[in-house]
């Protein structure tokens, strides 16, 4: 691959469905990773790291050594906010902190720079972070995610603290999710199972691509069944992209950003998630980074290789940057 | 229709057998995965129902194993520093004196789990379904 600020990877959540079948183990996934020729890959710890929350020592410097075996960057470590794990309330700030802090731990014992956490954190208990990213010398990046822009009140806040304290060690994780325009393949296949006939997608998904609204688009299905209604409801609910505008700030603050796709055709080319105006947006404004390939078909369509899948959204992007 | 994949692999190929102490059959078990991409504590399970052959296991006859432990199912929302990590089958004890017959059975289990980093202040997203199975019990 040529010199490149942006460099690829896969966050080997894409291979769930091989994972969670017990078709592959980690060092399959990572061996996979390699001859997919990623540079490096994110790892989903509360899917992959056995005894999280407490994965000992040990493991944490094995790992390390699987991944200089593939020959592969640790890119970034993702952690989550449980805030509902408990059934009688919310995890309060502290309780959030001390997660948090257990995470930064981990993701540093095993060898990531990069932490990615979710919104769902807040602005004050990120502010309360800094510190201790600083002092471990971590990133914390807050993931942003459909249904958000970086325009709702909660990443007005966010990007306060990024101009506040800069972005060297905390910052935005974008998930090109967010551009999503249509609904994908495998949404089409899993609508389908569940009770979803053709002719009323024949009927709705023109009026969702003309963006009428789902209150006026339903009196043209009279005849909808109970199995249709959910479907029919995200179908009008999930998909309003944030303008690619929005690339310019993400890039100043983000030193990873989540390649979310859904289905790449034969022809490399992703009908729902506009890579060819996005990824040239990220390169002109000058972002130096990882972009991990995330594939997420899978929660929808599990018969689909997901290996085949990345290595055609790998060469998607390799074409339109222009590192092939 | 987020997170509807994986429970139509709930209930595993393997473990299901009958049970006994000292010659006395006490009942059957069988294995479940934890029907979700990542693992999650226990206190998350919402509903976790067993039906055999269309009757349902009454919740005092039914063991939740994991972790070298045995818990009862009142106990479940309770168990948030328990943690069911992806890869482990649960396994589902049930008293029963004498346990099956062999042969095959159907398994039923209904399962519903909060995703517990989907909401603010109680909106989660609950992923809820069910998994029915014809399983042979080993002799």
């Amino acid at each position: 691959m040529k010199d490149s600020n942006i460099k690829l990877g896969i966050s080997l959540y894409s291979l769930t469905i091989d994972y969670f079948l017990r078709r592959y183990d980690l060092e399959r996934c990572l061996a996979t990773a390699q001859e997919l020729g990623a540079e490096g890959i994110e790892i989903v710890a509360a899917m992959m790291v056995p005894g999280y929350p407490w994965p000992t020592a040990a493991w944490c410097e094995d790992f390390q050594k699987l991944l200089q075996k593939y020959r592969l960057a640790p890119v970034s470590y993702s952690a989550y906010v449980d805030m509902g794990l408990r059934s009688d309330r919310d995890l309060n700030e502290p309780e959030i902190v001390q997660f948090t802090k257990n995470d930064l731990e981990i993701a540093s014992r095993m060898g990531f720079q990069v932490v990615r956490t979710q919104h769902a954190i807040s602005p004050a208990t990120l502010e309360k972070m800094v510190p201790y990213a600083a002092k471990l010398d971590v990133w914390l990046g807050v993931e942003l995610h459909v249904p958000h822009t970086i325009h709702v009140p909660v990443w007005r806040e966010y990007f306060g603290l990024f101009d506040k304290y800069g972005s060297d060690h905390i910052g935005i994780v974008p998930d090109f999710g967010v551009f999503q325009e249509y609904p994908h393949l495998p949404w089409f296949h899993q609508a389908a199972e569940l009770g979803m006939r053709q002719k009323t997608l024949d009927v709705l998904c023109p009026l969702q691509r003309r963006g009428v609204t789902e209150e006026e688009a339903l009196k043209q299905v009279p005849d909808l069944t109970d199995a249709e209604r959910p479907i029919a409801h995200e179908l009008f609910k999930d998909f309003h992209p944030a303008a690619l505008e929005d690339i310019g700030p993400m890039v100043k603050h983000s030193r990873y950003m989540h390649g979310k796709f859904y289905h790449i055709d034969e022809n490399f080319h992703d009908a729902c998630i506009p890579y060819d105006r996005i990824l040239p947006l990220v390169r002109d404004h000058g972002f130096k980074g990882f972009i991990a390939s995330e594939y997420e078909g899978h929660q929808f369509d599990e018969s689909i290789d997901a290996t085949e899948q990345l290595k055609r959204h790998l060469t998607m992007e390799k074409r339109i940057l222009g590192l092939a | 229709m987020h997170f509807q994949a994986y429970f139509k692999h709930t209930v595993t190929d393997t473990g299901f057998r009958n049970t006994a102490v000292n010659g006395l059959v006490t009942g059957y078990q069988l294995e479940i995965r934890f029907p979700g991409y990542r693992g999650s504590h226990l206190s998350c399970i919402t509903r976790l129902d067993l039906t055999v052959d269309g009757k349902k296991v009454d919740p005092q006859d039914l063991l939740f194993c994991l972790n070298g432990k045995e818990f009862l199912m009142a106990q479940i929302p309770e168990l948030f520093v328990e943690y069911w990590f992806i890869l482990d089958n649960a396994t589902l004890k049930v008293a029963k004196e004498g346990g099956l017959a062999a042969g095959p059975h159907e398994i039923r289990v209904d399962f519903a789990y909060r995703v517990p980093y989907t909401g603010y202040y109680g909106n989660y997203i609950v992923a809820e379904g069910a998994h029915v199975r014809a399983l042979p019990l080993a002799r």
